[in-house]
């Protein structure tokens, strides 16, 4: 049997469903050559063609990359777009008129000045500020626990006007800084502890968690906060991150230039 | 006005620091990468979220790119190790959402076709589903626009011919499958 026969043999016994092991081989390396195609094989061509239909069906979203589209200068520069960045992702700013912006900021004086009036009124503020503070640590730590990637993205914002933290959520964002799966959620953790690094549980945290770091971006973003804390206590986990080869040549350069700028 | 880079002229520029066109080579693969992911996990946020872990991935792995080769198919090969990275941590905690076998719609005669062949694209979804992730995988990357076998191949490891191959037996699992859904159904 010439090589034409046997092709046409073969997708006679594949039509009765009856290839055997070695006739199936056969098939498979005359599919492997080009000399039988898929459209050949009219089931599977039509499955084929159905499933292209099938895989079709795909959502549209649009998120921007979330890496800073230069290289990271200095810590302020760098922590200030990306948290730009995150902040247009989650709160669009609404587009008010420049009017209706007046209107609001008059109406918040008017208000303001009636709450002053009286030492009860600030008594109330001062509560009320103490109350929401708790229903923003309550939520943000919620949020942490969360699956999705935006919740604990919104999360991590909400530290933003606290005046300090409590050790609870510092545990919790250097907790996030330490293990969370995602590296942008992590970046957003180091950018909201950042401020209240004047806290001591904070800045001792933020050390510890420098040997965690996998992902370049947060090494380097870590690196640029200890030269921004002139923090001399962390040359020791920099130096454990410089030694391990996963860290990319640009991230050890970032270290080696940190540590000489921290001694 | 800005003459738009190659894939390989951008990739470059990467290599040599710059961050610009790694975005533009998201702009570029995020519906693509969007498209394979999403036919894999049906997850939109996980969808967004690998697409990041990959171009994080290009951009640390940006040293091993070759220059004299495709960017397409290395982009897809670090896409399907950030799928394996993912099904290997989920697949235990069973997150990925999967149509299951509870949604299959009532197979009647008589419905409208058009019903009929929505209904047909749901079992096959499922049947999709069912098979194992490198045979998912094969099938979704031989539907994707733009992804030709030759550089499926190169993803892979292998010749055309072996994904021509591959491809096949993954239709026939997929077609054992797609039965005995409508068996059951």
């Amino acid at each position: 049997m010439n090589q034409q026969e046997d092709i046409a043999y073969i997708l006679s016994r594949y039509q009765q469903e009856a290839l055997t092991e070695q006739e199936e081989k056969r098939l498979e390396d005359y599919l492997e050559i080009g000399l039988i195609q898929l459209s050949d094989l009219p089931d599977l061509a039509k499955l084929d063609a159905q499933l292209g239909v099938a895989l079709q069906e795909v959502p549209v979203t649009s998120r921007p990359l979330m890496i800073k589209e230069a290289q990271p200068s200095a810590l302020s520069n760098f922590l200030k777009e990306a948290g730009e960045k995150l902040q247009q992702l989650f709160t669009p700013a609404p587009r008010i008129s420049l009017a209706y912006t007046f209107l609001l900021v008059g109406f918040g004086v008017l208000i303001t000045s009636w709450y002053f009036q009286s030492q009860n009124q600030q008594e109330k503020i001062t509560r009320l500020e103490g109350e929401l503070t708790q229903v923003k640590e309550m939520m943000l730590l919620t949020l942490l626990d969360k699956e999705s990637t935006g919740e604990r993205l919104k999360a991590v914002q909400l530290t933003r006007d606290m005046p300090q933290v409590s050790d609870q959520i510092a545990d919790a964002l250097l907790e996030t800084l330490k293990q969370d799966d995602n590296p942008n959620v992590r970046l957003a953790a180091l950018e909201a502890l950042y401020p209240y690094a004047d806290q001591a549980v904070v800045r001792e945290g933020l050390i510890k968690t420098i040997s965690y770091q996998e992902s370049p971006l947060v090494q380097w973003a870590i690196a640029e906060v200890m030269v921004a804390l002139q923090e001399k206590r962390s040359v020791e986990e920099l130096r454990k991150l410089l030694s391990e080869e996963q860290t990319t040549d640009e991230v050890k350069e970032k270290i080696k230039s940190s540590i000489q700028v921290l001694m | 006005m800005r003459q738009t880079l190659t894939d390989q002229q951008a990739m470059q520029a990467v290599k040599e620091g710059s961050m610009q066109e790694l975005g533009t080579l998201y702009q570029r693969y995020r519906p693509i990468l969007f498209s394979f992911f999403y036919n894999l996990y049906r997850n939109p946020e996980v969808c967004d979220d690998l697409i990041q872990n990959v171009f994080e991935r290009v951009l640390k792995y940006k040293s091993r790119y070759r220059e004299e080769g495709s960017f397409k198919p290395w982009l897809f090969s670090i896409a399907r190790n950030v799928s394996h990275d993912y099904y290997k941590k989920t697949k235990s905690r069973k997150e990925v959402q999967v149509e299951s076998w509870e949604e299959l719609p009532l197979l009647t005669v008589g419905k409208d076709k058009k019903i009929e062949q929505e209904e047909e694209l749901t079992l096959l979804r499922i049947a999709l589903n069912k098979l194992d992730l490198e045979k998912k995988e094969i099938l979704i990357m031989s539907k994707l626009k733009g992804l030709p076998y030759k550089e499926i191949g190169e993803s892979l490891g292998c010749t055309e011919g072996a994904v021509k191959v591959k491809v096949y037996r993954a239709l026939k699992a997929l077609q054992k499958t797609y039965q005995e859904i409508i068996q059951s159904a």
